[in-house]
This record gives structure tokens, C-alpha cells and sequence, in this order.
């Protein structure tokens, strides 16, 4: 029983101190957070411009449309990061190959394909393309 | 704002009721829980069966709205009451009364965890799905379902989306449809409210069964041991489904444990059926669990030496409840083909000797993160010690059956690490604290019970 109320008194102030430290750790984060609104939020934790980028890309194509991304290159989990959070924030569209739109994020080199226009553009490096026949 | 509170609360409370009804007409009558633990029960109860119908609802072509949902659940409660209504009488046998004056350490301890639920609540609702498979696959889905208002078919078929892992089972996602739903709105923040209301039914699970066992100060402490171990209040505001799973497994041991000190009795039994079904509504590894439970119900029929006719039904009517709530799932996925990246997939039975050698990383590995003391606080160190000073205890029975329920789920793990076909240091690094995770209210109740388990009338 000694050892158990030994322990008792460290595991509660230590685990005590390990939610304290969380909450201190996040406090600045919280703080920033809270006051903002749910769209915001998404921007903080995704990576604001990229999210803006998705937003932009949600008002302009529609609903449903297929549609193809080309993000900068780098590793492996940084282009599927890119690649699954567009898929999470643009459903119900869909990635195909041959979409009626390519959404270009941070590729200097790429060159639209023939048969695609420019539909708008967000930023440098950052554009929709359209297929001429939609 | 005020308007989505509103229609959060309801999103919560709908399966609350409906699961408290279900289980009052057909067990609570007959024994006596208290009532908060009775909630946390309906509450895991009415989410596995809300969702569970969503899924019917979406095979029988019915689209998923609020009215469409709601008509449906109060369709199936008034089937469970006039099914069951006439079973038995109050029986009782688990009353366990108790005055309410509460010391200045139990009020103490109950602040503690009130505190820390409140933050993983707080947590939760702060901020929108952040970690990798809370979005990419739970989240993912959750938006699919509810932007379909079904479960479409197609989905299954575009291989552009096989990173959200076909093969989960659907209790989590279409929970948080659900929750879009009642919202009307795609809410990735406000739906992760199912997460720690599923934090709060295992505290309260875990309080109410060590006080089954013991009394209410040695509950109190070992619960608020519990809320303190930093890898399991993250993961009450992460979006995994491995709380929920962890929920599952835990109360359909813990009831399978009281089952079998009161003589098998076949209404604890159910609930530990029920449990262990939606366990493999959560996630696959909640056939292992249901198997292993099944297993253990066996081995007591052997050791009492009672595996007679009586016993043989209650043995096959636990099998058929898992089945009747996971086999659903089994048989649509088998019928889209399915397959899980480790099981059916990749895995060369000829590379399994040659893996053998994963052995000691595997443990090595196991025993680095034991020790890691600001995720799991003195967790390990204290249940090494209680275990080893009580070695006896823990190789006989009653305890014997909680060993033989972690022992079984962590060889099953070491055998998943020993056969998965993926870089093992990868994996171990993505998955392994929550397969540890899984066990760690079952290890910290068997704690409780070797130090305070007193003896039972």
C-alpha cells in the first residue's frame, strides 16, 4: 500500500504536469484559433496557402467535374499530402488523367497540355486550366 | 453558432436514446448499472446501431437524411420494444449500494478527471481533422457519405481514393455523417464530437467495472490514472478510430469478466457480444478481438468443466450476435473484392519464416516506446512491477482470463508485424503506440484488480 500511495502521488502529479505542459505547449495555438472561423481554421492547419489555392479552385470548378492536379515536385509524403488533402477538399470532384481540368499548384516548368486554355489564375505558378472542348 | 450547438447536441443525444432504449427494454431492466454507465453503454450502443442502419439504409437504396435516419432508428427501437418488451422480470443482481459522501480526496480525484475530459473535449472541437488518417481516411469518407447521402458504390471502384483503405469497416465515417448530417453542413470540427464522447464512455466504463470489483476510492484513483496518460487524452480529440475501438474491446472484455462471476449470465454476455461486434464494425482488428473473446468464453466452459448444452447456446449465440452486426460488412466488402493491403494483398506466406528475424526489432522496438514515461506516464513501469509481484495472480483464474485477453491481442499483433509486408521500422513507427494503445485500459484495470479486488458474493 506504501508503494501503491508512492506511486499514486507521482503518476497524478506527473501526469498532472504532462497535461499542463500540453496545455502550455498549444496555449499559443488555442489562442490564435479560437477566435477564428471554421474556414480559417482549415487554412491554419492545412497550410494557408494551399488552402486559399483549394478554396479558389472549389469556387471556379464545378460540382462533380473531373479533374487532374500538378503540384510542385518533392518528396514522396509532400506531393501525397498535396494530392489527398485536394482530393478531401474538392469532393465530389475526382482526380482522372484526362480531366477537363488541371489545377497547377507551384510548378514552374509545366506546360499545358494541346487542347487546354488557361481558365484563371491564382498566383504565380498557381492556375486552372481548361479543356477547350468544356 | 448557437443553431449548430443545438443541432450538435441532437446529433449526440438521438443515438444516446435510442441505444438506452434498446438496452433498457432488452438488459437495463434486468440488471441494475448505474446510470452513468448505463449511458456510456447506450452511447456506444446507439452509435454502432445508427450506423449500422445508415449502412442498410444506403444498400437498400433509402438516402441519408435526417428525417430519412431518424424515422428509421425510431422504427427499429419500437421493433426491439415489442420484440422484447415481455422478457423477464427486474432481476437486480448487481446492485451495489453505496453512500454518496465523498471525501475531500475522492472530490479531488473526480475534479481531475472532469478537468481533463473537459480539455479533450475542448481539444476536439478546436480545431478541424488534422491528423493524417482523422482526413484521409475517416474524414474522407465521412464527406463522401454525406455528400451522396449514401454509401456509393463507386467510391469502392476509384482506385484515385484506395489510400482511404476500402477495406475499413464504417462505424467511424458514417458517424461523422451522421453528424454532418443533423449539422446539414460539412463540419470536419464539430462532427470529431463523437470522439470524446467516446473518451467519456470508456472513463466511465472503466470506473463503474473497477468498482464493481473493488470500491469507489481505488476506482476513482485508477480512473484518473487512466485520463492521465498522454497518449490516450490525445487520442480522444484526434479523429482515429482506434478509441472507439479501444472503447469496444475493453467493455466487451470487462462484461465478459463479470459474466463470468456471475455464473455466466447471459445478459452481461450480450452486452460483451454486442461490444465485440461493433468492435469489428470499427476496425478489422475487431475480429480478433471478437474471435479471442470467444476463445476465452471457451476456455472458462472448459475450466469450470461445463461445456453442456446451456453453455454451448450461450457459446454460439455470442458467435451469432458479432456475426449478425460484422458480417454485414464482411459480405459487402468480399462482394466488391475488397482487399486489406496486409492480408489479402501483399503477403507471400514463403517470406513469413524469413521474417521471423523481425522478432527482436519488434520487442525492441516495443520496449523503447514503453519507456517513453510523457506518452504513457509510469503506465508500463507500474503495471511491470504490480504483474511481476503478482505473478501468481495473474496465471490463475479469474485474472487469468484478462491475461489470456492481452496476451492473445498482443501475440496477434507481433504475429500482423511478423507477417505484414511493408518496411517493418515504417510500420512499427506509423501504427505501433495505438496497437499498444488498445490495451491499455485492460492493463490498467488488471492493475486495479491485483492490488484492490476484493472478494465477490
Amino acid at each position: 500500500m506504501r508503494f501503491f500511495k508512492f506511486i499514486c502521488i507521482i503518476w497524478l502529479l506527473f501526469g498532472t504536469f504532462l497535461i499542463l505542459s500540453d496545455l502550455k505547449h498549444n496555449y499559443g495555438n488555442y489562442k490564435m484559433l479560437i477566435p477564428l472561423s471554421l474556414d480559417e481554421r482549415r487554412a491554419v492547419t492545412t497550410g494557408r496557402d494551399f488552402y486559399k489555392f483549394l478554396t479558389f479552385c472549389d469556387r471556379a470548378i464545378p460540382q462533380g467535374k473531373a479533374i487532374k492536379w500538378i503540384f510542385a515536385e518533392g518528396t514522396l509524403w509532400e506531393i501525397r499530402y498535396l494530392e489527398f488533402r485536394a482530393n478531401y477538399y474538392l469532393y465530389p470532384r475526382s482526380y482522372r488523367d484526362n480531366a477537363c481540368y488541371i489545377i497547377v499548384y507551384n510548378r514552374q516548368d509545366y506546360k499545358a497540355p494541346p487542347g487546354y486554355r488557361l481558365l484563371c489564375i491564382y498566383g504565380e505558378n498557381k492556375y486552372i486550366l481548361l479543356k477547350e472542348a468544356d | 453558432m448557437t443553431a449548430d450547438i443545438c443541432k450538435l447536441i441532437i446529433g449526440a443525444v438521438v443515438p444516446i436514446i435510442s441505444g438506452y432504449l434498446i438496452l433498457e427494454i432488452i438488459l437495463f431492466r434486468r440488471m441494475m448499472l448505474g446510470f452513468l454507465e448505463k449511458l456510456a453503454l447506450a452511447y456506444g450502443t446507439g452509435i454502432g446501431m445508427l450506423t449500422l442502419l445508415m449502412f442498410y439504409l444506403s444498400l437498400l437504396k433509402v438516402r441519408f437524411t435526417f428525417s430519412n435516419i431518424t424515422l428509421s432508428l425510431i422504427l427499429t427501437v419500437v421493433l426491439f420494444i415489442s420484440f422484447f418488451a415481455k422478457r423477464g422480470k427486474p432481476r437486480g443482481f448487481l446492485a451495489q449500494k453505496q453512500s454518496i459522501c465523498l471525501s475531500f480526496v475522492d472530490k479531488l480525484l473526480i475534479v481531475v478527471i472532469a478537468l481533463v475530459s473537459l480539455y479533450v473535449l475542448f481539444q476536439a472541437l478546436v480545431t478541424p481533422l488534422v491528423d493524417w488518417d482523422s482526413w484521409a481516411i475517416y474524414g474522407f469518407k465521412a464527406k463522401v457519405f454525406y455528400l451522396e447521402k449514401k454509401v456509393p458504390l463507386d467510391f469502392f471502384k476509384d482506385a484515385t481514393k484506395s489510400y482511404s483503405h476500402f477495406d475499413y469497416p464504417l462505424l467511424v465515417p458514417l458517424a461523422e455523417a451522421w453528424i454532418h448530417i443533423c449539422l446539414n453542413n460539412w463540419n470536419d470540427q464539430l462532427a470529431k464530437i463523437i470522439f470524446p464522447l467516446y473518451f467519456i464512455s470508456l472513463i466511465l466504463i472503466f470506473y463503474y467495472g473497477l468498482k464493481y470489483f473493488s470500491n469507489r476510492r481505488p476506482a476513482l484513483f485508477f480512473t484518473s490514472f487512466l485520463v492521465t496518460i498522454p497518449q490516450l487524452f490525445y487520442m480522444g480529440s484526434s479523429g482515429y478510430a482506434d478509441l472507439p475501438l479501444l472503447f469496444y474491446y475493453f467493455t466487451s472484455v470487462i462484461f465478459l469478466f463479470r459474466a463470468y462471476h456471475n455464473d455466466l449470465d447471459g445478459d452481461l454476455l450480450t452486452i460483451s457480444s454486442i461490444f465485440a461486434g461493433f468492435s469489428a464494425w470499427t476496425k478489422n482488428e475487431g475480429w480478433a478481438v471478437s474471435l479471442f473473446n470467444i476463445l476465452i468464453l471457451l476456455l472458462i466452459m472448459l475450466i469450470q468443466g461445463r461445456l453442456n448444452r446451456r453453455n454451448l447456446i450461450i457459446l454460439i449465440r455470442y458467435a451469432l450476435v458479432v456475426l449478425f452486426i460484422a458480417a454485414p460488412w464482411f459480405w459487402f466488402k468480399n462482394s466488391l473484392g475488397l482487399r486489406n493491403e496486409v492480408i489479402n494483398n501483399n503477403l507471400n506466406m514463403a517470406d513469413i519464416p524469413g521474417n521471423l528475424k523481425r522478432f527482436p526489432v519488434i520487442l525492441a522496438w516495443m520496449g523503447r516506446n514503453m519507456i517513453l514515461l510523457k506518452s504513457w506516464n509510469l503506465l508500463w513501469l507500474f503495471s511491470a512491477i504490480i504483474m511481476i509481484a503478482n505473478f501468481r495472480k495473474i496465471i490463475t483464474p479469474p485474472l487469468l482470463f484478462i491475461s489470456l485477453a492481452l496476451i492473445l491481442y498482443l501475440g496477434g499483433g507481433i504475429l500482423l508485424y511478423i507477417v505484414a509486408p511493408h518496411d517493418i521500422t515504417y510500420y512499427l513507427s506509423s501504427t505501433f503506440d495505438r496497437f499498444l494503445l488498445h490495451m491499455v485500459p485492460l492493463i490498467l484495470f488488471l492493475d486495479g484488480l491485483l492490488i484492490f479486488e476484493r472478494e465477490r458474493r
